[in-house]
């Protein structure tokens, strides 16, 4: 009974808007700054900001796990670190839709917009890490 | 091609996009063709900015609690399967027709802001089957009106049909997701202004994502561009949205409209000079 109560109170004060508006803030200054972040260890590195490298793979976790594979040669890193703020760029949006698809199970407990939130998650987890 | 030169027009870019509220894209396009960036390479760089530019512009909005998260699960869907099947229609697609349809879209969208800025929002009437079983409706206090706006939604079939082609637009020609999807919140469901452009960021941040996977998959998205676009879009989007309290929407518009009419214009003839 007490654990039901605690729950709906748990329930009234959750704002899914301020959670939402979280990732997105927080995500786009962790991704500029780490793309930030490359471009200065570029110029520190051979006094230049441009980058000639193509992201390697063919989606967000191949061309992550490809720049992991470099980690070890410093002479990578610049470009290592602008690709994470990509990833992480791209990676956004997607933690937005999971959250969103949380929120409509467990918060509003509706069937019907859990599922279209489960499938646009779906499609997205599809091209973003599998296929 | 400079990584100055690049940050700088994605400043404007981003700057503009953010003023008017129709994303980078339109600008972006136009302005790295024009210095000899390749135009599937430019609508690769334009959907990745978008992305950059709606999550920037959509966290000032969520927390304000305008969109409706309802609405935007509901077109996601439809808008993230057509930019899909739009990424991949240009891989197929040669390179001359690009520069045609993204100049058409471009003065379309000159269209839809210039016919947008003469209407005012009206609430709807009765809400259809399906827009009342998907919760179609929800409330927001207005600052400038100091009142709590309440509005229901409607048509949901028709929202979702076209946001399935917009998707397409958005995927293909990486421009117009902006415009063409506050099109389809404002006019064919029916949210307010204010719901519609803040809904819309967020529903053409996952469409974009969609799409760049695409593009990513097809080695066009590279380091050279995507470092110099993102950092220069960004900036310019939080200076637009600083420089967009000191402007009347009049002034903005007037000004973008021009610019779209000469961007649009300079992208068809490029279609028609090149080979």
């Amino acid at each position: 009974m007490i654990k039901r109560a605690a729950r709906k109170q748990w329930i009234a004060r959750f704002d899914m808007e301020a959670l939402v508006s979280a990732i997105l803030r927080q995500g786009m200054v962790l991704s500029l700054g780490l793309i930030s972040a490359g471009v200065a260890l570029r110029y520190a590195s051979d006094r230049t900001v441009g980058f000639e490298d193509h992201l390697r793979g063919t989606n967000v976790l191949q061309f992550l796990l490809a720049d992991i594979h470099q980690v070890a040669s410093p002479r990578f890193w610049p470009s290592a670190v602008a690709h994470v703020g990509i990833a992480v760029l791209l990676l956004i949006p997607y933690l937005r839709v999971l959250a969103s698809m949380l929120y409509f199970v467990f918060v509003e407990r509706s069937r019907v917009h859990a599922l279209l939130t489960g499938l646009v998650l779906l499609t997205l987890t599809y091209i973003l890490l599998i296929e | 091609m400079s990584t100055g030169i690049l940050f700088v027009m994605s400043i404007v870019a981003g700057l503009i996009g953010a003023v008017t509220g129709t994303g980078g894209g339109v600008v972006l396009i136009p302005l790295l063709t024009s210095v000899g960036i390749d135009i599937k390479q430019a609508i690769a760089m334009s959907i990745l900015s978008v992305i950059a530019i709606s999550n920037s512009a959509a966290s000032q909005y969520v927390r304000r609690h305008v969109p409706n998260l309802r609405v935007s699960a509901y077109l996601e869907l439809f808008a993230v399967l057509g930019s899909l099947g739009g990424a991949s229609l240009t891989m197929m697609s040669s390179r001359r027709p690009l520069f045609f349809l993204c100049g058409g879209i471009i003065l379309v969208c000159g269209v839809v802001l210039w016919w947008r800025q003469k209407q005012s929002w009206q609430p709807g009437g009765d809400q259809d089957v399906l827009s009342k079983q998907l919760a179609f409706e929800g409330s927001y206090y207005d600052e400038v009106e100091k009142r709590t706006i309440a509005y229901r939604g409607r048509r949901a079939l028709l929202g979702g049909s076209l946001m399935l082609g917009t998707g397409v637009i958005s995927g293909w020609l990486g421009v117009g997701s902006s415009a063409l999807t506050v099109l389809v919140h404002d006019l064919v469901i029916g949210l307010p202004p204010k719901v519609s452009l803040t809904t819309s960021n967020l529903t053409i941040g996952v469409m974009a994502l969609a799409g760049a996977c695409v593009y990513l998959e097809a080695g066009l998205i590279d380091s050279r561009l995507a470092v110099p676009v993102l950092l220069g879009a960004s900036l310019g989007a939080l200076m637009g949205s600083k420089l967009l309290l000191g402007l009347t929407n009049q002034a903005a518009r007037a000004a973008f409209l021009g610019l779209l009419l000469v961007f649009g214009i300079e992208m068809v003839v490029h279609g028609i000079m090149s080979p």
